[in-house]
């Protein structure tokens, strides 16, 4: 079921009476069976877009289609959409069972066929031998597998998930992330996965889409915008290292940092923001490379060593002041104190205008 | 026709009170009350009683299975009178009774009748919802019995009430109010007696006579003379054991005399020592030099344990430690006069004594004839002073609320008429222990079922003591003779029908802006004498502490 | 090694047996300062008037001087009189009466509670908070205030008429004025706003209207808090006496709190009935004991409240 969003628009009112546009002019399209990640530091919109997405706000300008249908005004029980939240939400006083029972008991399917369903899910989730316990009897990962059970066993049109691993801890989130994959995968059914945590969306998203104060600034699959960011908040907000990010300037086809050369360019003359990635840097073991810094600080985790270089800010130059890293082979054996010449690798640099911008 | 003139002649009777008859020629809208009982021979109208079906609610706070006498005297009533019908309801304590009542006042909702306190009345006066009944006593109406399913039937039944045979001290009590009216009548009345351990006195008869003290071989048999505070004191050099506890072997007792009431020991004592204590217009009047002189006397004489408090021993009452052997003589209701008899049931080895019997005195009074005037000092000095005759007396008295009709009001008065008919108060009071409120009952030659063995009228029940008395104790009736089971309430009606001659009552008055209502101040009253008692406080500082509390 | 680590162990032994000793000697106490008045009501109820009067005073009866008596009496029937065959002391009028009223009281309580407490916890209107300040400073106002105005109140509805009060006015007139609580509403609805917003959220798209919601989810979440509370109020109910007392115009109307007040007290001396008077109250407390055994679990854990997992 492909959902699409036009011209969504939510206004919340704050306390000092200012309008706050959390959603803002938003149009978008999530592709039917795709599993979309929406991702956004907090406060960015993403998970009002989900609760417009569930009808459990109402958006104060735009529509929302599912398919054919429009549900923009429709309450979220008519929707058909399986909602799963950060902290579980499951009903404390039921058991595995009820909670997973209770969504169709509202929907007065046959008693007969809700408990295959119900066992059909649990089985589903992997929770086929849990079924009577409470749901403080299970650990944090069951406790969500319940919640995605329960949100997919009325066959929902659309699955919603917003910010279901946040309250796990590392392992059990690597875990119910793949688990979520697969269930998504056997289902086939369209979801949209709001996290703040880019790793996490680019590990599990078919798509993802990127939203900063209520606009979208980019969508598409996870490496190609990796790759190919269209601004300087989305290659900032995506990889880990963050992306290096110096002030230069182009002149006659030049690239310069502070008076030294780092590429060529066909762009015109102007200031530019240059956004490296760590693991765009190349060591240049012949010394000719302009682009040369002290190292103050050499980490090797396995094969690779980060540089962590400190530059003082100096007027008109660098960033005013920067610290920045190197992703580079562990087999150069650099220490700290070293001056070390570095290459850039064109497809690994992204140039920006100085509102961040992505330049052509 | 008949039923118009009824109604005009009733709308007469309101107008018409005064003994002397005016006629209707009168414009006055105020009813005429007067406290004149009319001098001469006084012309009666006469009219038939009214035949309209009438409900009257009595309030009281007798408790189911305590009101099968009320109850009979109902029944009687409404055979007397069809066309009423009495609901007696209880409101289980007085406090409820009272408040139900003073909130019900606000809105219309009160009983036609109800028991209450003499303060209970001073502030349905003051609320402006009782009804006076002098509006009846001195009414000059007859009616006529019309009705030939009444059992009184063609009879001629007065309004009025002869004032004249009721015991003086409740009439006082009931007419102490604005414009000295009355508002209610006596209904449950008693009194306070001294119960006084036989066993100890016959012991020391010789010593007692020796000291001047009349007494009989077998004990105190006079039911005519109090003691006096002088023999009272003269009594403790001969009963009183000096290390303060009970001297089994030799007869003596650790405390002489108990007075269970403390609130009515002030006050009583204070109307003895002439102190001021309080008014009916709510004045406040410890603080002078005679209460203070009572209050230093009172001091000295638990100092020396001829007085004691229930309080020394735990107790609400002292009867228990009387029983016990404990204390010689005690000060307690004539309505709980059997607790002090020790008897098969009590814990035997708690009574030092056995089973004693018990003699009655009048409560010790002050020489009244020129005696010793009052010394005040340490030691031993022997108080012996002038005062006046005074007991308590005690107990519930009923009345109307305006609010009620005409005819609710008539036959509400003619009910607290039959209550009180000299046979219904003898009655009443041989069943329930209460005093009767007539005169005449003393006199009354009725026979009355008390149980289903044994009748007998007033007059003989009275004969039971004083028989008693005149045989020194020697009597030749049979073990099983029910006179025995009477012998003692026999002798507590006999002390009380003298005592009635110098009855006093406690000023009746609700709480205002500036004092506490009368019932408070008794309570402090006797908080101020178990402060004295305790020496938590001295008579100064207690009496100081009094009036705090009460004068605001 | 080994003795050290023994040593060690029979010090933290002797520290364990310690500890126990004194936990259960203070519970061992506190059990006992709960329990004497209660053993106390049953054996005033066993004794005479001369043995509750008896100084030293009586701490023991052997069964053999039980006086059964004073139980027996609250049973006896009026010998003579118009009353004749009525009961002396109308002990099951009474407890029937207290039965209902505390049932009306709480069901009643309970349900205004609970709606009152989800309208403030849950429902956005215009000027709720205001409206439940104002609620919540009435708390501030002594209860005594309201008896007289509930007793205008009442008596403007025409439930007390002296003269033709029926048991269903004094039925109402004693329920309705306490249908409300302030504090259970504030209570209950602080148990409300900690029910994560979530659980709305995820049964609003499960597909439940807010008053099944009350119903399904919250009202189950919450049943500790409101367990509490029916206990806490039906006891109140229990031993309600002012009120009751005042509004009711007969007798046969009256809660056992009242019956056990005036019936045993003789109006001429003052003096109270003690033994019979302990033996009533037994009976009274009977039921509530019976409650307790049956419901100790439900109880127990409405007392300590169990919180609410997000």
């Amino acid at each position: 079921m492909e959902i699409k969003m036009l011209d969504l628009t939510k206004i919340f009112i704050s306390k000092d009476k200012r309008e706050v546009h959390a959603v803002d002019h938003v149009d978008l399209t999530i592709p039917s069976g795709k599993l979309i990640g929406l991702l956004g530091p907090s406060g960015c919109g993403k998970s009002t877009t989900l609760y417009l997405i569930a009808g459990l706000l109402r958006q104060n300008v735009g529509q929302i289609y599912f398919g054919e249908d429009e549900v923009s005004d429709m309450p979220p029980e008519k929707r058909g959409i399986g909602l799963v939240f950060q902290n579980y939400a499951l009903y404390p006083h039921m058991t595995v069972r009820e909670n997973i029972l209770f969504p169709l008991e509202n929907l007065k399917v046959d008693k007969v066929e809700a408990k295959e369903r119900t066992i059909e899910m649990a089985n589903l989730v992997g929770l086929g031998e849990m079924l009577d316990r409470k749901p403080k009897e299970l650990s944090g990962g069951q406790q969500q597998r319940v919640a995605i059970a329960r949100a997919l066993v009325k066959k929902p049109r659309v699955l919603l998930l917003d910010e279901p691993l946040s309250n796990l801890d590392a392992r059990l989130r690597l875990q119910t992330r793949e688990e979520i994959k697969r269930i998504q995968r056997e289902t086939g059914i369209t979801t949209v996965f709001v996290t703040h945590d880019q790793e996490e969306a680019m590990s599990i998203s078919d798509e993802i889409v990127v939203m900063k104060d209520g606009v979208i600034q980019q969508m598409g699959e996870p490496q190609h915008v990796y790759d190919h960011p269209q601004n300087l908040f989305v290659a900032q907000f995506l990889g880990t290292p963050q992306i290096n990010v110096f002030n230069g300037v182009i002149k006659n086809k030049k690239i310069f940092v502070n008076d030294m050369l780092i590429s060529k360019t066909d762009l015109p003359d102007q200031p530019v923001k240059i956004g490296v990635r760590p693991e765009g840097f190349i060591v240049d073991l012949e010394k000719k490379s302009d682009f040369k810094f002290e190292i103050d600080l050499v980490e090797t985790i396995g094969r690779d060593t980060t540089l962590i270089i400190e530059v003082p800010g100096n007027e008109g130059g660098l960033l005013d002041k920067i610290t920045f890293k190197a992703i580079v082979d562990a087999s150069l054996k650099i220490k700290a104190g070293d001056w070390v010449h570095f290459n850039v690798k064109p497809e690994k640099m992204h140039l920006f205008d100085l509102e961040g911008k992505l330049l052509k | 026709m008949k039923k118009i003139l009824i109604s005009v002649l009733t709308l007469l009777a309101v107008f018409v009170l005064t003994g002397c008859v005016k006629m209707a020629t009168t414009t006055t809208t105020e009813p005429i009350t007067t406290t004149t009982t009319g001098e001469g021979p006084v012309s009666k109208i006469v009219m038939d009683i009214p035949d309209e079906e009438v409900t009257i609610l009595f309030w009281h706070i007798y408790g189911a299975g305590k009101t099968a006498l009320l109850d009979k005297l109902i029944d009687e009533f409404e055979a007397m009178y069809p066309n009423v019908t009495i609901e007696s309801q209880s409101q289980s304590d007085y406090n409820t009774l009272r408040e139900k009542i003073n909130t019900g006042i606000g809105v219309g909702q009160v009983p036609t009748m109800a028991l209450g306190y003499p303060d209970h009345f001073a502030g349905y006066i003051q609320a402006g919802a009782a009804y006076s009944l002098n509006n009846f006593i001195y009414s000059n109406i007859q009616y006529e019995i019309t009705d030939s399913t009444s059992t009184i039937f063609g009879d001629l039944v007065d309004v009025s009430l002869d004032l004249e045979d009721f015991v003086p001290g409740y009439l006082a009590e009931n007419n102490q109010y604005v414009g000295g009216q009355y508002y209610s009548m006596p209904y449950s009345k008693s009194t306070e007696t001294m119960a006084i351990n036989r066993t100890i006195v016959k012991n020391h008869v010789a010593a007692i006579r020796a000291a001047g003290i009349e007494v009989s071989d077998e004990g105190f048999f006079s039911h005519t003379t109090p003691l006096t505070f002088s023999q009272i004191q003269t009594l403790g050099t001969i009963l009183l054991n000096s290390t303060g506890t009970t001297d089994v072997a030799n007869f003596k007792c650790g405390y002489l005399l108990n007075y269970d009431s403390s609130g009515n020991m002030f006050i009583n004592m204070s109307r003895q020592w002439s102190a001021p204590y309080t008014n009916s217009a709510g004045d406040i009047l410890i603080n002078n030099n005679t209460t203070k002189s009572m209050l230093a006397y009172i001091n000295a004489m638990f100092n020396d344990r001829t007085f004691v408090l229930p309080v020394k021993f735990g107790q609400s009452y002292g009867s228990t430690n009387f029983k016990y052997g404990d204390i010689c003589m005690t000060v307690g209701s004539t309505a709980g006069v059997l607790y002090n008899i020790p008897s098969a049931t009590d814990v035997q080895t708690n009574l030092k004594f056995g089973i004693f019997d018990v003699d009655f005195l009048q409560v010790p009074q002050p020489t009244t004839t020129a005696g010793q005037a009052v010394q005040l000092s340490a030691g031993s000095t022997n108080y012996n002073f002038t005062g006046q005759l005074s007991s308590v007396q005690q107990g519930p008295n009923i009345g109307i609320f305006k609010k009620a009709s005409a005819n609710e009001k008539l036959f509400a008065w003619l009910f607290i008429k039959y209550l009180t008919t000299a046979e219904n108060t003898a009655l009443w009071a041989m069943d329930t222990g209460y005093l009767p409120v007539r005169l005449s009952a003393y006199t009354s030659d009725v026979t009355i079922k008390l149980t289903p063995t044994f009748s007998t009228t007033y007059v003989n029940f009275l004969k039971i003591a004083t028989d008693y008395w005149t045989a020194d104790g020697q009597v030749d009736w049979a073990d099983t003779d029910e006179r025995w089971d009477y012998l003692h309430s026999s002798m507590v009606a006999n002390i009380a029908k003298n005592q009635a001659l110098y009855y006093q009552y406690d000023p009746a008055f609700p709480a205002g802006s500036s004092s506490a209502g009368s019932a408070t101040v008794r309570v402090e009253a006797g908080y101020c004498l178990e402060n004295i008692y305790n020496k938590t406080k001295t008579p100064e500082t207690a009496l100081s502490f009094f009036l705090n509390q009460v004068d605001w | 090694m080994a003795e050290i680590f023994v040593k060690n162990e029979k010090s933290y032994k002797a520290k364990k047996i310690l500890s126990n000793v004194l936990t259960y000697s203070f519970l061992g106490v506190i059990a006992l300062i709960v329990l004497v008045p209660f053993y106390w009501m049953i054996l005033t109820s066993l004794k005479s008037t001369e043995m509750i009067e008896a100084i030293p005073p009586i701490l023991f009866i052997k069964p053999s001087d039980w006086q059964i008596w004073n139980y027996k009496a609250l049973f006896e029937l009026v010998q003579s009189g118009p009353r004749a065959g009525q009961p002396l002391f109308p002990f099951f009028t009474y407890m029937k009466n207290t039965i209902i009223v505390s049932i009306i009281t709480t069901a009643g309580t309970t349900i205004t509670t609970i709606l009152a407490a989800f309208a403030f916890a849950r429902l956005n209107f215009k000027g709720r908070d205001t409206v439940f300040a104002i609620i919540i400073a009435t708390m501030m106002i002594p209860g005594e205030i309201f008896i007289l105005t509930n007793f205008l109140t009442i008596n403007k509805f025409g439930w007390y008429d002296l003269m033709n009060q029926t048991f269903s006015d004094a039925l109402l007139a004693m329920t309705i004025p306490f249908m409300t609580s302030v504090f259970y509403t504030f209570y209950l609805r602080q148990t409300f706003k900690q029910i994560p917003n979530e659980l709305y959220y995820a049964a609003k798209v499960d597909g439940t209207t807010d008053f099944k919601y009350l119903l399904k989810i919250m009202i189950p979440v919450a049943m500790p808090t409101i367990v509490t509370i029916i206990i806490l109020n039906s006891m109140g109910a229990w031993s309600a006496y002012i009120w009751p007392a005042m509004v009711t115009t007969k007798d046969q109307y009256r809660l056992v709190s009242n019956g056990l007040r005036g019936a045993f007290t003789d109006s001429g001396s003052g003096r109270t009935d003690y033994g019979q008077q302990m033996a009533s109250a037994a009976l009274v407390t009977a039921p509530l004991l019976v409650v307790f055994f049956v419901f100790r679990k439900q109880i127990m854990r409405g007392v300590s409240r169990s919180g609410i997992k997000g």
